[in-house]
């Protein structure tokens, strides 16, 4: 029954060393007994008991120490009622009262001094099985997981930022020591397995490992600086990571910072590796880019197969009748009759070769793919998934910006994708002579003053020579060797003949500027 | 239109195409030759005709719906009737319609649209056979 356990089940001491403890206690207690019962020694001589209090606390329970103290207070009760009797002695009461208060102090002190202990205790063991949790996940988590330590690079970004350093990211442009200088300063402290995997099995010890492994052209650590430095309390993020062997991974990056500053010693990293996702929706997307193309030409193809037998026939006719009707004239007399004849049938068959390419018009018109709500901002950062590819390869930064409020436009989805990748693909081209450094393609979405949409795609290239933007959407105007000149004509022609708009120019600060003005409705026939 | 007597007979030239401006062409063609067409919109129309007789010369498209000109041809070869000389025209003159075409006899192979002259020629010789 535990109500009635006097004992304290859990020792903190040896047995020999507490029963010692006891029996002195317990001696004590006795002695005090005696001397106050028997002796005339005018003190309080039953304080002392406080001393055996003491002594028992700590093998006793809470209710062992309650009856202690009354046991004690017994005893000194009856101690003066032994030498006093009944006679009211004041200074005897006294020191009696002097003494149970002592106790009862006593006791209450030791009652509260048990109970803090046991409340540390069990926050205590509370914190070792959250720390025992938290390992556990740590380590069993199939998502690759870090402990940095990102105190000092904290402290590098809190220092620029007192000396007055406001745009980080400028900041690392004239500085190229500062992304080597930053990884440099974050020690891993911790990786679980799944990131011992994922980067093939490194050191999680080795402060090189940090460095070796975040690629060399990876803008993500910089954004993950940028988050540090304007004290988001979250990052998250797409990076490239090189792992043991030498293969690039890209991972999804995730870092919650701590609220408290002092925990930036312990921050959580976690990657995910989305390389296979990636490859599959870049994959995705290249199939749909070439289906589209495939298409295209396979109906442009039986297009023109038909279009070329239907229209042989009365062309056939018509250049028969024609050479006919030279016959009919040449003749002496001219057998003007059958002139006349021939004539009319040239008009007839002449009408049926219209009328053939009048109804594929129409047919082709009827089969104009359709209209769907398309965001601008998806649809350019989709075309930039789909040449990441070409633009890593010619180093290429490609930067997007989204004008607030920016509404989805009703179009044709694959017609905007092909200009797209038509500018893009004319951008990287045209900064092939460019220092690698200075290439750089900008696009940025806004508003075309309630026409629509505007979509810029600038480059850093030489820009277009006055003689080039004179006939730039000429059809057959190439400046590529191999180019046979098709593509902005084409793409002008598809975006006009849906209300929309493609127009060149030079940007004041240098390189060539597309703008396509997309309606928020196209024309659709 | 009066006829010439049987001392000199007007050659008949048989024209077979599904296609009604090429028969109408061809037909003022052969007008303007001096010869006398007739006109058939299938094979199937042609192996109907009674006359077939005095046809001297066939002019036939290769693709028609029903049987092919090349068809035709086999079937002819099949029947123990003489077979006058036959010209096939073709948009589609590839190697094997124009090898199928001369093994089973036929006597020229001609693309469309017509080279005139080529075509005026072809008619001559054939009919001096």
């Amino acid at each position: 029954m535990p109500s009635l356990e006097l004992v304290n089940p859990k020792r903190r001491l040896s047995a020999r060393y507490e029963i010692g403890i006891l029996s002195f206690a317990f001696a004590l207690a006795l002695t005090v007994f005696y001397l106050d019962t028997f002796t005339d020694i005018h003190s309080a001589l039953a304080t002392l008991y406080v001393i055996t209090l003491l002594l028992s606390a700590e093998t006793l329970t809470e209710k062992g120490t309650l009856l202690l103290t009354a046991v004690c207070v017994g005893l000194s009760t009856l101690s003066y009622a032994a030498a006093h009797g009944t006679d009211a002695d004041l200074a005897a009461i006294l020191r009696l009262a002097v003494a149970v208060a002592a106790i009862l102090i006593t006791c209450a002190l030791i009652i509260r001094n048990h109970r803090a202990r046991h409340d540390l205790l069990k926050s205590n063991v509370a914190l070792k099985s959250s720390e025992e949790r938290y390992r556990t996940i740590f380590e069993q988590s199939r998502v690759a997981l870090w402990e940095r330590d990102y105190s000092e690079v904290r402290a590098l970004l809190t220092k620029l930022k007192t000396q007055g350093v406001v745009d980080l990211r400028a900041h690392a442009r004239d500085n190229p020591d500062f992304i080597a200088d930053c990884i440099e300063r974050i020690p891993t402290v911790a990786a679980n397995a799944a990131a011992l995997e994922l980067l093939g099995n490194v050191s999680a010890q080795n402060d090189g490992s940090t460095r070796r492994y975040i690629a060399q052209d990876d803008a993500t650590f910089l954004d993950l600086m940028v988050a540090i430095f304007e004290n988001q309390s979250y990052f998250e993020g797409k990076g490239t990571v090189v792992t043991s062997d030498g293969t690039n991974k890209l991972v999804l990056l995730t870092v919650g910072f701590p609220v408290d500053v002092a925990n930036f010693n312990r921050v959580i990293v976690g990657m995910f590796d989305i390389t296979e996702r990636e490859l599959a929706q870049k994959a995705l997307f290249e199939a749909q880019a070439d289906l589209a193309l495939a298409s295209r030409a396979a109906t442009v193809g039986a297009l023109s197969a038909s279009l070329a037998h239907e229209l042989n026939q009365p062309l056939g006719a018509l250049v028969v009748n024609a050479q006919t009707l030279q016959r009919w004239l040449d003749r002496d007399p001219p057998d003007l009759m059958a002139v006349s004849r021939s004539a009319e049938r040239i008009v007839r068959d002449s009408q049926r070769a219209s009328d053939i390419i009048q109804s594929t018009r129409s047919l082709l018109s009827e089969r104009t793919p359709v209209l769907e709500p398309v965001s601008l901002a998806d649809l350019v950062s989709e075309t930039q998934a789909l040449m990441d590819g070409e633009l890593s390869r010619n180093r290429i930064a490609f930067e997007t910006s989204e004008a607030p409020g920016i509404n989805n436009v009703s179009a044709v989805r694959i017609e905007l994708q092909q200009v797209l990748i038509n500018l893009i693909t004319n951008a990287i081209q045209a900064m092939a002579a460019t220092p690698e450094e200075l290439r750089r393609i900008s696009v940025s979405i806004t508003t075309a003053d309630g026409q629509g949409v505007r979509v810029s795609v600038r480059d850093s290239g030489p820009g277009l020579s006055a003689d080039i933007l004179e006939k730039l959407f000429k059809p057959f105007c190439t400046t590529k060797e191999t180019g046979l000149g098709m593509g902005l004509a084409i793409c002008r022609g598809m975006l006009e003949a849906r209300g929309g708009s493609l127009t060149a120019s030079n940007h004041t600060e240098g390189g060539a500027l597309f703008e396509m003005i997309v309606p928020m409705e196209a024309i659709h026939e | 239109m009066a006829r010439p007597e049987k001392l000199y007979k007007t050659p008949v030239i048989a024209i077979v195409d599904d296609d009604r401006s090429i028969r109408e062409a061809l037909d003022d063609l052969i007008l303007s030759c001096g010869y006398q067409s007739r006109l058939f919109t299938s094979a199937e129309d042609y192996l109907a005709a009674e006359d077939r007789a005095s046809i001297d010369c066939m002019l036939v498209d290769v693709k028609m719906p029903g049987l092919t000109g090349i068809e035709l041809q086999a079937v002819l070869n099949e029947q123990d009737t003489r077979k006058p000389p036959m010209i096939f025209m073709t948009s589609y003159s590839d190697n094997k319609t124009r090898t199928a075409a001369m093994s089973g006899g036929a006597f020229a192979f001609l693309g469309k649209p017509v080279n005139f002259s080529q075509l005026v020629q072809c008619l001559e010789r054939a009919l001096k056979r």
